[in-house]
């Protein structure tokens, strides 16, 4: 299987934001949203990034998809600096590595149904023919437990649980290896969390995926994560393995988190 | 939508005008010249006894034809470079703002004047000027538009999934932007019937004996005193027409907006 084999790693990440564009008379204005965070996921892994709102989580996320330059660090796939490759080789580095975002309503095209939406995730030479191509979407859709009747549907007929299983629907097609999770189901009801933590569990066997799971809801990290990282202003307090970090909390800005939810 | 009312009425009594014009629009009858409006002659006739309604009906098939045409010239120009500004971003967009910058800077009546003095004025000289001249207000709205879509989760999305760019513009930027196109392009067509209007009101647009609504008022302000019902019927042809569109405009805004979508 491979267990141990290491498939992404972040290396001291530096990201800035200019919040302010500079003019003759004032300086840029610079927020430093992550400052030094390193941290590696094996291949079949679930690492956990838990932390308060404005720490810094998607600014990591949207730098290992590519989309926010780093200041200075490294971010490797399978040994590959993703922000060191041609265009090219990063479209086929960015298909094994899809995104499931927090809003499931902003992450769908207003115009394209819920099977354009999936299909577009499938490469056109994976398939043979239109009809391959269909089962292809259909079996994502099952996958994700929505059936055929979804197809033809546009976003804004869905429940917001349903728009989600589109989205993981569609980072499913092209057959990535790791899935980044930033607060799936934190716009989502208690009970549609539940479903989803299954699903999520349930894909990830079948499939042998790994995952990056952002969130701040420290029970559905110890239901989902083997390893844990807990962050705070842009740097990681501490990185262990789930029982370290809710047994025997070494940081004591984790033992409050514990606490404010009561879990110690 | 009484927008969409008038803009059909209009747009079928130019489609109509052999079957709906009382008369033959540039038969000449010296005998009736400048009757006041009568029942034989609804709108009365100008100075060659040329019948108002049916130069009237005639000239919507002008006025709109060159209205539609150079809207559709601006949009389309418009789309192409708001497409390329916003979505390569960078060089190519300073580059490009820059030229729409410098082009709305100029007023835009001079430069029309200038170039339909230096060529010779006809139909097709007024509509490439008017289509050429507008685009810029188009290209910065379909700019700021596709700015906005850059930023979205959904684009991200398309983004992660490794589509060439000419998929994401054409599944994802196109036809989320072709909401507000559709409104201004409305907008931009009474807009193009007014300046047309003007050009032909000075002389250098659509030249006679081509009926226009913008000759046929300046036929009212060359004619008699005296003759108000040429003015007067086509001032209110140019006025309904351009309302028309503007209520169009706003209409569809209203029945387009992204958010009563999601
Ligand atoms: N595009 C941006 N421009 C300027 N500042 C930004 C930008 N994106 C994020 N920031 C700032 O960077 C910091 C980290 O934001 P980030 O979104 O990474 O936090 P987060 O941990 O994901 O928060 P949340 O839990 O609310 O999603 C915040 O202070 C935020 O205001
Ligand atoms: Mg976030």
């Amino acid at each position: 299987m491979g267990h141990s084999q290491l498939l992404l790693s972040v290396e001291d990440l530096i990201i800035h934001y200019q919040s302010r564009k500079s003019t003759l008379f004032t300086k840029p204005e610079i927020v430093s949203a992550v400052r030094g965070v390193t941290f590696s996921i094996n291949s079949g892994e679930t690492l956990a990034i838990v932390g308060e709102s404005g720490c810094g989580k998607t600014s990591i996320v949207m730098s290992i998809l590519g989309f926010v330059k780093p200041v200075s660090g490294k971010i490797k796939y399978k040994g590959t600096d993703i922000w060191d490759v041609t265009r090219e080789e990063l479209r086929g580095i960015r298909r094994k590595i899809q995104p499931v975002f927090q809003d499931p309503h902003h992450s769908l095209n207003p115009r394209m149904t819920v099977g354009q939406a999936i299909e577009d995730g499938l490469w056109p030479h994976q398939y043979e023919d239109m009809i391959e191509k269909q089962n292809g979407v259909l079996e994502l859709l099952r996958a994700v437990r929505l059936g055929k009747e979804h197809l033809n549907t546009y976003p804004h007929q869905l429940s917001g649980g349903q728009k989600q299983r589109v989205c993981i629907a569609r980072a499913l097609a092209p057959n990535p290896e790791l899935l980044i999770l930033d607060e799936p189901l934190s716009s989502q009801d208690l009970s549609i969390q539940a479903t989803l933590v299954n699903l999520l569990l349930d894909l990830k066997q079948k499939k042998g995926l790994t995952y990056l799971f952002i969130s701040h809801d420290l029970r559905i990290v110890r239901s989902i994560a083997q390893q844990v990282a807990v962050m705070r202003d842009g740097i990681l307090v501490e990185v262990s393995d789930r029982d370290s970090i809710f047994n025997n909390p070494q940081h004591s800005y984790t033992e409050s988190l514990l606490k404010s939810s009561g879990l110690l | 939508m009484v927008g969409a009312v008038i803009v059909l009425i209009i747009f079928f009594s130019a489609l109509g005008a052999p079957i709906l014009a009382p008369y033959d629009v540039n038969a000449q009858n010296l005998t009736m010249s400048l009757q006041p409006p009568s029942t034989s002659h609804l709108l009365g006739t100008d100075v060659y006894g040329r019948d108002l309604l049916s130069r009237l009906i005639y000239g919507a098939r002008v006025s709109l034809g060159i209205g539609l045409s150079a809207a559709f010239i601006a949009t389309t120009v418009g789309v192409f470079v708001g497409v390329f500004a916003g979505f390569l971003g960078g060089w190519v967009d300073w580059l490009l703002m820059r030229i729409v910058d410098v082009l709305m800077g100029f007023p835009r009546l001079v430069v029309m004047l200038l170039a339909v003095g230096f060529g010779t004025p006809s139909i097709w000289l007024t509509l490439t000027v008017l289509g050429l001249l507008a685009w810029m207000e188009v290209a910065r709205i379909v700019r700021g538009e596709v700015m906005v879509i850059r930023e979205m989760l959904y684009l991200k999305a398309a983004q992660a999934l490794g589509l060439k760019r000419s998929r994401i513009i054409m599944g994802y930027i196109l036809p989320n932007v072709i909401g507000s196109v559709i409104v201004s392009t409305t907008l931009l067509i009474g807009t193009m019937i007014l300046v047309e209007a003007s050009l032909s009101f000075l002389g250098l647009g659509v030249q006679p004996p081509n009926a226009s609504w913008g000759t046929i008022l300046n036929q009212g302000r060359v004619d008699p005193v005296g003759a108000w019902w040429i003015s007067a019927f086509g001032g209110l042809m140019i006025i309904i027409t351009v309302v028309g569109f503007n209520l169009l405009g706003d209409g569809l805004r209203d029945l387009l907006d992204p958010r009563s979508l999601t």
